[in-house]
């Protein structure tokens, strides 16, 4: 059985995927949708969701599309996510790699780092980094990926220290294979998987990150961010409190899917290590 | 005896245990000529999984000398040794344990093809054809992944790797005993049959005996990280010197007979 | 003798993928109290399905036809059943002790007190013939090797008084002279307290020592059942004869010539 057909057999994979992907359509079609800026001032200001059937989710205090600056939001949200969680993954199993290959004092040493940023709270490092350097997109992406890779980082050295001992690779070296290929070709495929499987946790908090950080003013300010229209939102939350729900459960409704979808990518990765 | 392939001398190896230094193998010598079997037997934890290790440097030995086709195999480092191992092999027990769960026939086969550059690509696929022909597998295997093919053509799989690179000798440790007893009794007639052909050596390692008996020329008994008694196998099953030697022959299994 | 259980049209089938695969199919067998029946059998041949049959340990995708008919109505595992399995280190709860372990089974299911149920536990450590019973209550099995957990499994097993005990492969993890010593403990334990032992096995040489009467299973089907004597000695199956054809004991012999 396929990778693909054991992850449908998990229906909180097919929600997550379904929510996932119409989210990214969305996000894709996004200039298709709203060409115009959605920025841009198109009526009159903090008008009621349904009231008008051409501003079907109504305006803000500015008198901005709410759907249109929703839509777009989608795109910095995954974006943001997504790019933040691969440098997360990347940085942490190279790390968690090499720690788990070379042992010794690299191990400690690399160890002492991984230790070091986790006693710092992610999001307060996020916060510290980018308000020192300034907010643009690449900053804030390297930003949430530094208070995230080292879940990754022990992980895959945990799956590397396993894998070491394991016969086939003491077999690779009676073989008289170089370490480097060992390393590489024997140990490192078999180690990712887990790893992958962490992503959706890790895409998940980075999307909230973002928001909490654009929230706080701290996100790229040329850009609309589900976090910046709840922080719009917050002046008016008495009277028009949509302005922030709706954005609200956009994020609500994006992590449950990352969420949905990194369960049925566990499962589905599970199955094949009992298979094989 | 003809030539001698592998000559053990006082090998010795402690490991860490709660504190204490333990002795997994102690002062352990022996030898093994050209196209012998040795076979070592014990109990489980006498020390011969960890003896086989040592031969095969996956782990390093505190004391003793190990010298191999002529040569000082403890001295060696990196590509000396890594070239070297080409005449040295081994098999495992498990025949899934040993293979990468994503490898396929072909890639683990010309794997020593390739490190030592014994075969040119274009020609791996006809020495991987005919090194499963060797072993008693269809060409077509070739293209399976291991984990899509039966225990015991897993076995063959492993024995054909481990002669591609045309090796002096095969350390195999418990390699027939996962096996199920008519499969079993393939493999050990396979493993005869090619050691008439190439000559090559083996060191088999076994808690049983009976198996022991059916394949080595030689035996050596261990128990507590010791050789406790060695002597040509049909000799010392027939009279066991050692307690351990006794309580091995003693223990083996019989099939009730008639006259029971 | 009288019937312990009638097995009839026993069959069970498994989900693999999109496909049913028989595990058993149409199994008769007529198992007597007071016997000790072997089952013989290679990987796949369903021998443990049978054990997890009777015991209704079968997984819940399982679908099973025929019937199962117990004289005595539907025995509990554990009260009525005992059970022992491959792999001590799997089947024994690590951050338990060993005498709570042993002692599990009696306060569930002979109603006894924690203290009397230890007490009994500590006779069943000296019947499995364990040294020192009252210092093992409070081990851990970290602290036993694999033939001593093998008996702490034994005497859980035995805990409640079972009628039936069902040994699957109970000494195929151990190496022979522990595999002897486990033998002989069986058949002590079932003889002196009548018990109904179910040894199933791939080594048709220890059923025959062990058993009264031997079931041959192969693909999921029963192939002939009889007494030890007459299977062993004059088998009516083919693939019976091939059994014991590939068996190797001291007796058969070498397949090599002399030494080079």
């Amino acid at each position: 059985m396929n990778f693909v057909a054991r992850f449908m057999r998990s229906p909180e994979g097919v929600i997550g995927a379904v929510v996932l992907i119409g989210l990214v359509l969305v996000a894709l079609a996004a200039p298709l949708l709203f060409p115009r800026d959605p920025l841009a001032i198109v009526g009159q200001p903090m008008l009621e969701p349904f009231a008008d059937w051409a501003l079907p989710l109504g305006t803000d205090r500015l008198g901005r599309n709410v759907l249109a600056e929703l839509v777009h939001g989608a795109r910095a949200s995954l974006l943001v996510g997504i790019a933040a969680a691969l440098a997360a993954m990347a940085i942490g199993a190279s790390v968690g790699t090499i720690a788990g290959f070379a042992g010794g004092f690299v191990d400690e040493a690399l160890m002492r780092v991984v230790d070091a940023f986790q006693t710092v709270p992610g999001f307060l490092l996020a916060l510290a980094f980018v308000s020192v350097i300034g907010a643009s997109m690449p900053i804030v992406v390297l930003a949430i990926a530094l208070g995230a890779w080292t879940g990754p980082a022990r992980l895959a050295r945990a799956e590397v220290l396993s894998i070491r001992e394991r016969d086939y690779v003491d077999w690779a070296r009676v073989i008289g294979m170089h370490p480097l290929e060992i390393a590489f070709r024997e140990i490192l495929p078999n180690a990712l998987p887990p790893v992958l499987a962490l992503s959706a946790v890790i895409v998940a908090g980075a999307i909230l990150t973002e928001a909490a950080l654009s929230f706080l003013g701290l996100g790229d300010p040329n850009i609309v961010t589900w976090g910046s229209m709840i922080a719009e939102g917050r002046a008016v939350l008495r009277s028009a409190p949509f302005l922030s729900i709706v954005p609200g459960i956009a994020l609500v409704v994006t992590v449950l899917g990352v969420y949905l979808f990194g369960e049925g990518l566990a499962e589905a990765l599970s199955r094949r290590r009992v298979r094989s | 005896m003809s030539d001698v392939v592998l000559k053990v001398d006082g090998l010795g190896k402690a490991f860490a245990r709660n504190g204490k230094r333990v002795a997994a193998v102690s002062d352990a010598s022996f030898s093994v000529g050209a196209g012998e079997t040795l076979g070592i037997v014990g109990p489980s934890g006498s020390g011969k999984s960890t003896l086989s290790r040592l031969v095969l440097r996956l782990i390093e030995p505190d004391a003793g000398s190990v010298r191999f086709d002529g040569g000082d195999l403890l001295t060696l480092r990196g590509a000396a040794l890594r070239s070297v191992r080409q005449r040295i092999q081994m098999v495992f027990q498990d025949p899934l344990a040993a293979f990468n769960p994503r490898a396929e026939v072909a890639e683990v086969i010309s794997d020593p093809l390739r490190i030592h550059r014994l075969v040119a690509r274009v020609d791996r696929p006809a020495a991987v054809a005919h090194l499963l022909d060797r072993v008693g597998l269809p060409g077509v295997l070739a293209e399976r992944a291991i984990h899509e093919i039966s225990g015991g053509q897993r076995q063959r799989v492993a024995i054909a790797r481990a002669l591609a690179s045309q090796p002096k000798l095969i350390v195999l440790d418990e390699a027939v005993s996962a096996l199920d007893v008519s499969v079993r009794a393939h493999i050990l007639r396979l493993l005869v049959d090619l050691q008439a052909e190439t000559g090559v050596s083996y060191m088999f390692v076994s808690h049983d005996i009976a198996v022991v008996k059916a394949i080595a020329h030689r035996v050596a008994i261990m128990d507590q990280g010791r050789i406790v008694e060695t002597g040509p196998t049909g000799q010392v099953i027939a009279a066991p010197q050692s307690p351990t030697g006794k309580a091995l022959v003693a223990a083996v299994p019989r099939l009730l007979q008639a006259q029971d | 003798m009288s019937a312990l259980v009638n097995i009839s049209n026993l069959g069970v089938t498994f989900r693999d993928g999109p496909r049913r695969v028989a595990a058993l199919s149409d199994v008769n067998l007529t198992i007597e109290a007071g016997e000790r029946l072997g089952i013989i059998g290679e990987s796949g041949s369903g021998k443990s399905t049978l054990a997890l049959a009777l015991t209704g340990l079968l997984p819940a995708s399982a679908e099973v036809s025929g019937r199962i008919d117990w004289a005595d109505g539907q025995p509990i595992l554990g009260r009525d059943i005992g059970m022992v399995f491959q792999d001590p280190s799997s089947s024994l709860d690590p951050v338990m002790s060993i005498g709570e372990q042993v002692a599990e089974g009696a306060v569930a299911h002979l109603g006894l007190s924690w203290g009397a149920a230890k007490e009994r536990a500590r006779d069943l450590l000296a019947q499995v013939k364990l040294p020192d019973p009252d210092g093992l209550l409070r081990a851990f099995p970290h602290q036993l090797s694999g033939g001593q957990r093998q008996r702490v499994a034994i005497a859980a097993a035995m805990a409640a008084g079972p009628r039936v005990l069902i040994a699957d492969e109970a000494t195929s993890a151990l190496d022979t002279i522990v595999q002897a010593e486990v033998v002989s403990l069986l058949d002590g334990l079932v003889k002196q307290q009548g018990i109904t032992l179910i040894f199933i096995t791939h080594d048709i040489a220890l059923a025959s020592q062990l058993a009264d009467r031997i079931a041959v299973f192969r693909h999921a089907q029963l192939v002939e059942v009889g007494t030890a004597r007459q299977v062993v000695t004059q088998p009516r199956e083919a693939y019976t004869a091939a059994l014991l054809g590939a068996h190797l004991d001291l007796g058969t012999p070498p397949l090599i010539g002399v030494a080079p």
